[in-house]
């Protein structure tokens, strides 16, 4: 008899370990901050009177619970997905909910389930969103109105060339380089070939897109709270993805610019 | 200069367009870009009157102090508010004229305005530090003062 209520209470306790590190998991990969995922994590351990150890930086999660001298760890490495604010906001709602409620873990996975499998916005809203966000950063920078119609398409280049190479699973920093040099390439034959003149322009409010303002945004958020590890990854990640960004403009400024002397000397 | 009307168009049609790309759905849809557009007007009637250090901060922190209240309002993780909110103020112009100049072989340049580019990212860091600080600060003092009401009216 005993042993059968041992059974019970650590079945209970790697169930609730199992969906604390789903829940943590999901909010990682959706691009939330780390110390969100860390304390949404120790709340819902808290709410069904467990205690437990949580460590998290943006590459790994770790979760350990002491049940009568017996831990229960699990480990899990998060891969990084895109940042998508809906699905954060709901988690964040779910977490708010379990730990008022304590429901039945049955519930809970269902609610991860209609989390993950919410709508979102499809590819080709995506790629307009960026070619219209474009656009109106070129107004911002002063642009005529046809270097805005010009970063419209350049805009539009950046997020498509990043599906692209997404599902080329190339790696994150390439994948910025390259489309910043797509984008920068098209906007110089736009300016060569239409009456857009200002290419400046129309590079950088194409490339706004490829500027890592969230991270900017939110890497302080994690210093702040005493999460070094996680800041200082972040920031180190925002730092590379400008520069990839730059060297992509960079090569297809060169080529542009060898392209016209060769143009000028016939 | 940008004419305002200008500014407040093309900042809340960006700011949409990516409140899209960054999957915001619900009423943030609506409520974020107007704190990009409140960061964009900051910058607009500063007018140039502080140098980009002062102007970067400060509108960085009237976009971040309206991405915490309206995430505290509407109870929901701040970061989509933030996120659009410093949009205005994101260097995005001088991360090019940075590469323009190392391009043209300008180094002087390249590093004056690779430096304004760390500085304004700086800058951005710094008013989401102060201000997030400064609202867990009151929330806190606001918390113990309640807690010594509670006190005293006991020994009453």
């Amino acid at each position: 008899m005993c042993g059968e209520t041992e059974n019970q209470t650590l079945k209970f306790h790697n169930d609730l370990a199992d969906i604390v590190l789903h829940v943590g998991e999901s909010l990682v990969c959706n691009g939330g901050e780390i110390y969100r995922a860390e304390e949404s994590m120790q709340r819902i351990l808290r709410a069904y009177n467990v205690q437990g150890d949580i460590f998290t930086i943006p590459s790994c999660i770790i979760l350990t619970i002491t049940v009568e001298h017996t831990p229960i760890t699990r480990m899990m490495r998060p891969h990084i997905i895109a940042s998508d604010f809906d699905k954060i906001t709901k988690l964040n709602a779910l977490s708010r909910y379990i730990c008022t409620n304590t429901p039945d873990f049955d519930e809970i996975y269902k609610k991860i389930e209609e989390i993950s499998s919410a709508p979102c916005y499809s590819e080709k809203t995506q790629i307009l969103a960026c070619g219209v966000g474009a656009t109106a950063f070129a107004g911002i920078f002063l642009g005529t109105g046809w270097d805005c119609i010009a970063a419209f398409f350049c805009g539009m280049v950046v997020k498509k060339t990043m599906y692209k190479f997404e599902s080329y699973e190339v790696n994150p920093f390439m994948i910025h380089a390259i489309c910043s040099f797509n984008s920068a390439i098209l906007a110089l034959i736009l300016v060569w070939f239409t009456p857009a003149s200002n290419s400046d322009v129309i590079i950088t409010a194409a490339f706004m897109n490829l500027v890592p303002g969230v991270i900017t945004a939110n890497f302080m958020r994690d210093i702040v709270r005493g999460d070094l590890i996680s800041g200082l990854t972040k920031l180190t990640e925002a730092v590379l993805y400008s520069t990839a960004i730059s060297c992509g403009v960079a090569v297809a400024l060169y080529l542009g610019d060898i392209a016209s002397i060769i143009l000028q000397t016939r | 200069m940008v004419p305002l009307l200008t500014r407040i168009i093309c900042t809340l049609t960006s700011s949409f367009a990516f409140a899209i790309v960054f999957q915001i759905r619900g009423k943030a849809l609506i409520y974020a870009p107007v704190g990009a557009l409140i960061a964009g007007l900051t910058i607009h009637f500063l007018n140039g009157s502080v140098d980009y250090a002062m102007e970067a901060f400060l509108s960085a922190t009237a976009g971040v102090t309206y991405a915490e209240i309206m995430a505290r309002v509407q109870k929901e993780p701040v970061s989509a508010y933030l996120t659009i909110a410093i949009l205005p103020t994101v260097p995005g112009r001088y991360l090019y004229s940075t590469m323009e100049y190392f391009i043209n072989h300008d180094i002087d340049m390249f590093l004056q305005e690779g430096v304004k580019t760390f500085i304004i990212a700086g800058m951005i860091a710094a008013a989401v530090v102060v201000v997030t600080t400064s609202i867990q600060m009151t929330r806190q003092i606001k918390a113990s003062k309640r807690k010594l009401k509670i006190a005293k009216m006991r020994e009453l």
